[in-house]
């Protein structure tokens, strides 16, 4: 009776062979009662299914993500495109033009970063043009939605659909982020993490969830022997030359084995390394995989 | 602070039934996939249910072994997105004709009404139990990786624990049906 009844669940889970459900669906036209079990346990297997389903699709939901027409180019922001783009609207704000994507990206992701937000200092108030705020849905609005296959390619484009203010550089530019060294969870908080881990035995999982939040200084040195080059040393960014010609942004890509950091400048990446406290030349960042990664990251944010 | 995960932490991660990967997930990928429904003549609402029904199947592929990963988890999504889409403007043209000609929706081979009643009876379970029962039923588990995964003994004592638990299940429901109201 036993192996009857595990027929029934397997065959209610759709993972009896063809052969033996033939067989048992067989045997059920002529026995009423069997008919009823296997109904049942269709039932029951189709219940607990959508159940599930139903508590999955609850909790996604749940996370709050700015509508796709208001959200522009920043919707879905993260935090650390955020401390990209404040370290360069900082720099954009201190000559007074594009002062407006600083504050578009702050007001238009305080819920999408709600647990994280709070560990954003509020102190760089400047005021917002309301002209660069249109300019930034309409740049959404023209954009094409890919093909799979065309995602790689869009991958690669994705500064098109970034507003870039042109800016002039003063000869010193610094902006910090005074992010607290605290740790941090990716999303959910402990106690949503715990409640899902339940009993199980695998809590251990929340371990490759923590990371450090890096704090670091930006110093743009625009007139310098150097041209083109940058020191990155106990977390401070100098970056040496002029860096006119569009928004820089400063990306940090981090997964369980490595923390880099990476600049995205004028459609190009660098990867930025601490040397010794020697001052490097910036070069162009050649590896496709993780140049995808961040444009996919930049892109979906 | 964002993190950026690798697809190979990702997929690990949901083996292990950390459900804030699924958060992660559709944070990253929510415009993409939003944008691809909305731009062939979706709402938001019906592109945010599309893809969180994109998320489960990858879920569950993933946790029950059966994914095989031969892209980026995003090209991936994409492409389950397209066809939950395409299924769904498949099923409302139908559905808009059989209606014009028949006057009434298709009925559903299940009964939302018992599916719904055996919902009430699954809440009242405990929270071990409902873990189990969707182990075994949903993520497709075998009894040795529900043992792991509650940190019972052997696979014996989780075909037990799941047996009880289905026993409290029809209990529940038994009280609330006839066997004759699954003979249809």
């Amino acid at each position: 009776m036993e192996n009857l009844e595990t027929k029934i669940e397997l065959l209610a889970k759709g993972k009896l062979t063809s052969e033996d459900s033939k067989n048992l669906l067989e045997e059920a036209n002529s026995n009423s009662s069997l008919k009823t079990e296997i109904n049942y346990q269709k039932y029951i297997s189709k219940a607990i299914v959508e159940h599930r389903k139903l508590a999955l699709k609850a909790r996604l939901q749940a996370i709050q993500i700015a509508p796709i027409v208001g959200s522009g180019i920043f919707g879905g922001l993260s935090t650390n495109s955020i401390l990209a783009i404040k370290s360069a609207a900082v720099v954009v704000a201190s000559v007074g033009l594009g002062v407006s994507v600083y504050m578009y990206s702050q007001s238009n992701n305080s819920n999408n970063i709600a647990k994280n937000d709070g560990q954003l200092p509020q102190s760089q108030e400047v005021n917002t043009p309301i002209e660069t705020v249109k300019d930034v849905e309409n740049s959404i609005s023209k954009e094409v939605i890919p093909s799979a296959e065309e995602i790689k390619k869009q991958n690669a484009n994705t500064d098109n659909t970034l507003i870039t203010p042109k800016k002039e550089q003063k000869q010193v530019t610094k902006s910090q982020k005074n992010i607290p060294n605290m740790l941090a969870f990716e999303d959910a908080s402990q106690a949503d993490i715990n409640a899902d881990l339940g009993d199980a035995p695998a809590e251990k999982v929340l371990e490759s969830h923590v990371h450090k939040i890096t704090t670091i200084d930006i110093v743009n040195v625009a007139d310098s022997k150097y041209g083109f080059h940058y020191l990155l040393k106990d977390n401070k960014l100098t970056l040496y030359g002029k860096f006119d010609l569009s928004i820089y942004e400063i990306i940090e890509r981090n997964n369980n084995t490595e923390n880099s950091l990476y600049l995205f400048y004028n459609k190009n990446y660098y990867l930025l390394k601490a040397d010794n406290g020697n001052i490097q030349k910036l070069r162009k960042l050649e590896d496709a995989e993780i140049i995808t990664d961040l444009s996919d990251s930049r892109m979906n944010r | 602070m964002k993190m950026i995960y690798k697809d190979i932490d990702v997929i690990n991660n949901i083996k292990k039934g950390d459900e804030s990967a699924l958060d992660y997930l559709y944070k990253k990928n929510y415009k993409m996939m939003v944008n691809l429904v909305m731009k062939n003549n979706g709402t938001e609402d019906e592109a945010k249910d599309v893809f969180q029904d994109a998320l489960i199947v990858f879920w569950q592929k993933t946790i029950s072994g059966e994914l095989v990963m031969t892209s980026k988890i995003s090209t991936y999504l994409y492409s389950i997105c397209q066809n939950l889409w395409r299924k769904e403007l498949d099923r409302k043209s139908k559905l808009s004709s059989e209606q014009v000609e028949s006057g009434f929706e298709d009925n559903e081979m299940y009964s939302n009404e018992k599916i719904k009643a055996i919902h009430d009876c699954l809440n009242q379970i405990g929270e071990g139990c409902k873990k189990i029962l969707s182990y075994y039923y949903f993520e497709d588990l075998s009894m040795n990786e529900i043992a792991e995964k509650m940190g019972f003994a052997n696979a014996d004592t989780a075909k037990t624990k799941k047996y009880k638990c289905k026993q409290e299940l029809d209990k529940l429901i038994k009280s609330k049906f006839n066997a004759s109201d699954f003979l249809d």
